[in-house]
Formats: structure tokens, C-alpha cells, sequence
């Protein structure tokens, strides 16, 4: 799964919500690294919706504007839960094997 | 959904919003213009100017096609680091022989300001293309994007002046020198930024073929003295990949067709100068207009038959 992929579903994951806040949480959850723009933004929902991991939860009318929430499906929750545990998997064994390092300096010390 | 609610988008969205196919303009318009607005609230002219262009950018990809319910979103995406990396590993191979010939001033002197120019344009864009591989690997797509717009534009200008005083191998420094600089520019440009964000391990392993298949002509040639035959294996090999993707384009597979479409790198440096200088350039510009051609009455049939599933004949 590609990182923005894997950012969008995130931001879905707890609550739908609509484009912009998505864009904020994206942001929010990569530290700032990831910026989905206007564009890039809706030809990645309008994929992810045709592949059926997200789906248009409402529209509703704010200053005059209509916009679409959107929310997980079911698929896209998931896509997400498998992404999660391999991302998992390797921290921990990560982890674990940097646990090891300082014995192992202390055995070749 | 009313008119009214269309009247306050802002002139720049209204502009970045004809690049949109008029058919599906209005399904777009609202969503779009609600998460523009609120993305450039408080934001200058060139925040509100990068948003319209990546919504520009959304809309162009529409119109070309991509972005679609088929692969072609990911078939590009995947091609384009293999382009990258083809077009860079050749510039590399074309650089060494370059760097041989400056060893001897006299013969670099002697080609003439012209060829000159065309040989440091070439060498400039492989620089360029280089620095866009490690740009693509580092996940810095938009950096990408930006160093090979500036790149391509910059060498377009030193060709194209360079043309005129030519006189012979114009389809060369034309193909070898610009093509492959401007149809991996379009395809960067083409590709979501979304799905292009991140290189993955087999793409990079695909990227390592690609660089030693590139190669391989090469070193062909370092080993097998038969200029004329080695000419036509380097020159026409590049047709064997795009050929293999055009035949598996109706199977789900998209490896080989973004193999093919990277393989263009390949037919667009060496294929068509190839062809010009054994028939002419306008015979080889006829046939490519005549495939564009084709190619594009094939889309547009597809495109009718799927707003109107009824007109498609029984057992198509």
C-alpha cells in the first residue's frame, strides 16, 4: 500500500469526514511530511472509492458550498487492519533485534 | 446542487476546472470548489495558484484518459520510474562516449558549434534525469516534477536552435537529444502523485533491469564488430517490449505494459531515427500521426461504447 493510501485510510479510520479536513489530518498524521493537494486529493478518493475501500458517507451544505463526507468501507477498513499488522510485524522485529544490539556490543567488546 | 452555489468559484478554479472533460465537469465542480475554497482560506495568490494547478493537473489526466475506472492511473505510475531510470541509464552510456570524445579536443572542435550544442543538451538532461531518479527514489515527487519541467524546457530551447545548423542526423539529435526528454516529462506529469509517491522494492528491482537492459547494447557493441547489424539490434530492440505490452494490454497485468510503455524511452532515442534515416522523416512523422490517429479513434469508440453499452455488438 502506498503511503498516501495508507495516510487517507488512516484519517478515516476513527470518523468520516469531508475533503479538507482530510487534508489537515493527512498532514497531521505524517508531521507535516505528506501535503495532499486539492487535486491529487480527489483522483486519490475518487480511486479509492472505485476500488470500494471508501465510500461517500453524505453531502451536505456548508457556506453555500455543497461537499461530501466520506468514510471507510468495509473493505478499506480491512486494507487497513492488514497494512497495520505487517507495519506492526516489522516494528516489533525491529525492535527487537535493536534490543540486541548492546549485548552484542558488550559480548565483542 | 444549484447555479448559485457555482457563481463564488474563484476565477483560477474556474479556469482549472475547463481542463476537466466537459461531460463530467459538473460532477466535479462542487467537490472540488468546496475543498479548494476551504484549502486556500487565508492563503496568497501562489498557495491558491498551486491548488488550481494540481486541479488542472487532476483534470488534464481526466481528459487524456487516466484516472479512469481501468489501470491506466497505475500502469503510468509504474512506468515512470523505469522511464526515468532508461532514459538516465542511456544519457549515462551516451555521456561516456562524449567524455571520450573531449579527451581529444580536436574532434570535439570539429564538430561544429551545432553538434556541440546538441551534445551538451544531451548531457545536461541526463544530469537532470539522474538527479529526478534519486528525487523519485526518495519519495520527493513534487521536487521531481519541478527539476523535469525546468530541465525539458530548458533543453528544448538549445535543440531547437541547434536544428537549423545541422546538417546531417537531425532525426538523431532531435529523437536522442529531446524526444525521450519530453515523453518522460509527460509521463511524470501524467502520473498521480499519490500512487507515484512511493518507489516500492520490486519496482526498484524492475528499475535494476531496465538500467542493465539498457546497458546491454553496449557492451554488445564493445564485443560483436558488426556496426551495421549491432545498429539495427540497438535501434529496434526497444519495439519488442512496447510490442509484448500492446499484446498483453487486454490481460490484468501491469508490469509488462508499464515495461512497454517505459520501452518508448528506447524507440523515441534510437527506433525513429533509425526509421527516418532508412525511409525519411516525414514518412516516419506520417506513420507516427497515422498511429496517434488510430489509436485515438480506438479510444473514442471505447469511450462511446461505454456511455452506450446497448450499441455494442453481440458478441464483441
Amino acid at each position: 500500500m502506498q503511503e498516501p493510501t495508507l495516510l487517507l485510510l488512516t484519517a478515516l479510520a476513527d470518523e468520516p469526514r469531508h475533503g479538507y479536513a482530510l487534508m489537515q489530518e493527512v498532514a497531521e498524521i505524517s508531521n507535516g511530511r505528506v501535503r495532499l493537494r486539492t487535486g491529487t486529493l480527489y483522483g486519490a478518493l475518487e480511486r479509492l472509492q472505485r476500488e470500494g475501500m471508501v465510500r461517500v458517507e453524505r453531502e451536505e451544505v456548508v457556506d453555500g458550498r455543497a461537499r461530501k463526507v466520506y468514510a471507510l468501507a468495509d473493505q478499506g477498513a480491512s486494507a487497513l487492519a492488514e497494512e497495520t499488522a505487517r507495519i506492526r510485524a516489522v516494528a516489533l522485529e525491529a525492535e527487537r533485534r535493536l534490543a540486541l544490539r548492546p549485548r552484542l556490543k558488550g559480548v565483542t567488546a | 446542487m444549484t447555479n448559485e452555489q457555482t457563481t463564488e468559484t474563484p476565477g483560477l478554479l474556474r479556469v482549472a476546472l475547463r481542463t476537466y472533460p466537459r461531460a463530467s465537469r459538473g460532477g466535479h465542480a462542487q467537490e472540488l470548489a468546496a475543498i479548494y475554497a476551504e484549502a486556500t482560506a487565508g492563503q496568497g495568490r501562489i498557495a491558491a495558484a498551486g491548488e488550481a494547478l494540481d486541479v488542472a493537473g487532476h483534470g488534464l489526466r481526466l481528459r487524456c484518459g487516466l484516472g479512469g475506472g481501468g489501470r491506466a492511473d497505475e500502469i503510468v505510475a509504474r512506468a515512470v520510474p523505469l522511464a526515468v531510470t532508461l532514459t538516465a541509464t542511456q544519457g549515462v552510456a551516451y555521456a561516456v562516449a562524449l567524455a571520450v570524445m573531449l579527451l581529444d579536443a580536436p574532434e570535439f572542435a570539429h564538430l561544429g558549434t551545432a553538434n556541440q550544442l546538441v551534445l551538451v543538451a544531451d548531457a545536461g538532461a541526463t544530469v537532470v534525469w539522474l538527479a529526478v531518479l534519486g528525487l523519485l527514489l526518495a519519495g520527493r515527487t513534487g521536487a521531481a516534477r519541478i527539476l523535469g519541467t525546468l530541465g525539458t524546457l530548458a533543453q528544448l530551447p538549445v535543440v531547437l536552435a541547434a536544428l537549423p545548423g545541422l546538417d546531417l542526423g537531425r532525426a538523431d539529435a532531435v529523437g536522442g537529444a529531446l524526444l525521450p526528454s519530453l515523453f518522460v516529462w509527460l509521463l511524470l506529469l501524467a502520473a498521480p502523485r499519490d500512487i507515484l509517491a512511493t518507489v516500492e522494492p520490486r519496482d526498484r528491482r524492475l528499475m535494476g533491469g531496465v538500467a542493465l537492459f539498457a546497458l546491454v547494447p553496449y557492451a554488445l557493441m564493445l564485443l560483436v564488430h558488426y556496426p551495421h547489424l549491432m545498429m539495427l539490434y540497438v535501434s529496434f530492440v526497444w519495439f519488442l517490449p512496447v510490442g509484448a505490452a500492446l499484446a498483453l494490454a487486454r490481460r490484468h497485468s501491469t508490469v509488462p505494459a508499464a515495461l512497454g510503455v517505459a520501452a518508448v524511452v528506447g524507440v523515441l532515442r534510437f527506433g525513429l531515427p533509425e526509421l527516418a534515416d532508412l525511409t525519411s522523416a516525414r514518412t516516419v512523422a506520417f506513420a507516427v500521426l497515422a498511429l496517434a490517429a488510430v489509436t485515438l479513434a480506438r479510444r473514442l469508440d471505447l469511450r462511446n461504447r461505454r456511455r452506450n453499452p446497448d450499441r455494442t455488438p453481440v458478441g464483441s
